[in-house]
């Protein structure tokens, strides 16, 4: 057993930072979430290490680390760099083959990135200019109704007529949930009408990449299960969404550095950057 | 001739008493809370009190702003854009403007205005709140720097903090980290009204722009909207202490003006 080897992908997002182990036989052994800081290169060690606790593992039995993310440039102690576009490509098509286009709904930015039968990226859209859509939308927005955003999507099940919010950005969304909430429209409806404005908003950058076959939704705003309803309401279709949702993209840095061992490189002494 | 404009803006109502269409004879002005066609009333009545009037004196009054059509006592209402180039043509009447920057605490306007002060040409932003004053008033709440000191505090500032994110709400986590990386407040308000600036020289130049800028709006009253505007475009800046009721103004003059139309076709 000492000889087994591991890899480990490490993802850090605006907010949070995801580790992932797994051993050589593509197994996931080990998972983290650690909330970011401003100090972003301790809390990237801090998901990797308690990711080695949570495989019950020591990290010296890991033989390559893939740094990716917003912040994968502060995974110092990783041999690899990817972009999270590229592992959230490779992560949806480990778990979901079939994967044809990867919609990716972070903290702080949203992306769409089509894909080829092999996992190529054939072309991507992103936004990460403006917080519209992302998770800091439901975040502002569940604030302004006392709420926390855990409590979003069992509260938009509850709702039979979303209302519809008008505004596009963040903070006159806000207004915008005060001002219907003052005119005593129900919470839920409010949250449905939330919910539709961000899929509408997610479906539209889909399209500039081409909505494909078989969808898979990552990220952390995926766990929220009255935006997957939207999406799949707008779409006429099933998406994927797994409850690993939110580790593809450190599950995707994995294989990327599982990849790499079996190519026969060992990059551990020089950090390469794979561009895909 | 006794003309009313009424400005009832997403932040501010404002109210203007016009008489002849030349004389500011009252006005009013009150952040806008709850209902816009109560607020407006209310507004009404504190200009008519502060030019010592009864509205049965009132020849007419005209409506202008987002909330324009919720107010009962209007016998016109017209867009706020219409008002802001009359109005701006009005109190800035001893130059010559051309281009007039507006911004309000939800919206940022250029206007490209011709002699009558009617608007030729505009470029504006009101889906985004990077650009307005809303932005300004968020950054009051986080940093604890009251709205009536914010100006003077930007103003203390000696290196403004260059703000990177377009986005209001992704700015604030970068404030945050400057204030926790011991970034002086006053930088970084400073550094916040230059980021609106940036925004607003970004529409003027949408229109080609070419000349001085005269200044409406509820942000443009603060000095330190002006020196960031300064410190940015490659022209003058002026401003004028009725730059906020530009719209309210140009109401009353539209106002006085139809009246005057109507009356010579009873005649």
């Amino acid at each position: 057993m000492a000889d087994k080897v591991y890899v480990a992908g490490v993802d850090v997002g605006s907010t949070t930072a995801k580790a992932v182990i797994l051993d050589s036989d593509r197994n996931i052994v080990g998972k983290s979430l650690q909330d970011v800081s401003p100090r972003v290169a301790e809390d990237a060690e801090t998901a990797f290490v308690k990711a080695c606790q949570d495989a019950g593992i020591d990290r010296e039995q890991v033989a390559l680390i893939t740094g990716t993310g917003y912040g994968r440039l502060k995974v110092r102690f990783g041999s690899l760099i990817v972009t999270e576009i590229s592992c959230h490509a490779k992560g949806s098509q480990f778990i979901y083959p079939n994967t044809r286009l990867t919609l990716d709904i972070g903290g702080q930015d949203t992306k769409a990135i089509r894909l080829g039968p092999n996992g190529e990226i054939i072309d991507f859209s992103m936004n990460d200019k403006c917080s519209a859509g992302t998770g800091r939308f439901l975040d502002v927005c569940a604030d302004a109704l006392g709420h926390s955003v855990a409590d979003l999507g069992p509260m938009s099940e509850r709702s039979k007529r979303p209302t519809k919010i008008t505004s596009t950005c963040t903070v006159f969304a806000e207004t915008e949930v005060s001002n219907q909430l003052a005119r005593g429209r129900k919470p839920e409806d409010i949250v449905n009408g939330l919910h539709h404005s961000i899929a509408e908003r997610s479906i539209s950058l889909m399209r500039r990449v081409g909505i494909e076959d078989e969808i898979t939704f990552t990220g952390g705003v995926s766990r929220n299960t009255g935006l997957v309803r939207a999406l799949e309401e707008k779409l006429g279709r099933k998406i994927n969404v797994s409850p690993l949702s939110q580790w593809f993209g450190a599950i995707g840095g994995a294989i990327f550095a599982l990849e790499e061992l079996e190519k026969g490189n060992d990059p551990s002494f020089t950090q390469l950057e794979v561009s895909s | 001739m006794i003309t009313i404009g009424m400005d009832i803006g997403t932040g501010s109502t404002k109210g203007i008493v016009l008489e002849d269409n030349q004389k500011i004879i009252g006005r009013a002005l009150m952040p806008t809370k709850g209902s816009p066609s109560a607020m407006a009333t209310k507004v009404l009545n504190e200009c008519l009190k502060n030019a010592k009037l009864d509205i049965n004196e009132v020849d007419y009054v005209a409506s202008t702003g987002y909330g324009r059509y919720m107010m009962e006592e209007r016998k016109i209402q017209i867009s706020d854009l219409t008002t802001t180039g009359r109005g701006a043509k009005f109190i800035y009447s001893d130059y010559n403007p051309e281009l007039v920057l507006d911004i309000g605490t939800q919206s940022s306007r250029a206007l490209r205005i011709d002699e009558r002060g009617k608007v030729i040409q505009f470029k504006m932003n009101e889906r985004c709140a990077a650009g307005s004053g809303r932005f300004i008033e968020r950054c009051s709440k986080y940093l604890t720097v009251p709205m009536e000191k914010i100006s003077d505090t930007a103003l203390a500032g000696e290196n403004p903090q260059r703000i990177s994110s377009v986005c209001a709400v992704l700015s604030e986590t970068e404030i945050i980290n400057h204030v926790s990386l011991g970034t002086p407040v006053e930088d970084i308000l400073m550094g916040v009204f230059v980021s609106i600036a940036d925004r607003a020289g970004t529409l003027l130049r949408r229109l080609k722009m070419d000349d001085d800028v005269y200044l409406a709006g509820g942000l443009v009253h603060m000095p330190a909207m002006k020196k960031a505007l300064e410190s940015v475009l490659d022209h003058g800046v002026h401003s004028h202490p009725d730059a906020h009721y530009a719209a309210a103004i140009g109401a009353a003059r539209l106002g006085y003006q139809r009246l005057m139309k109507q009356r010579a076709i009873a005649q």
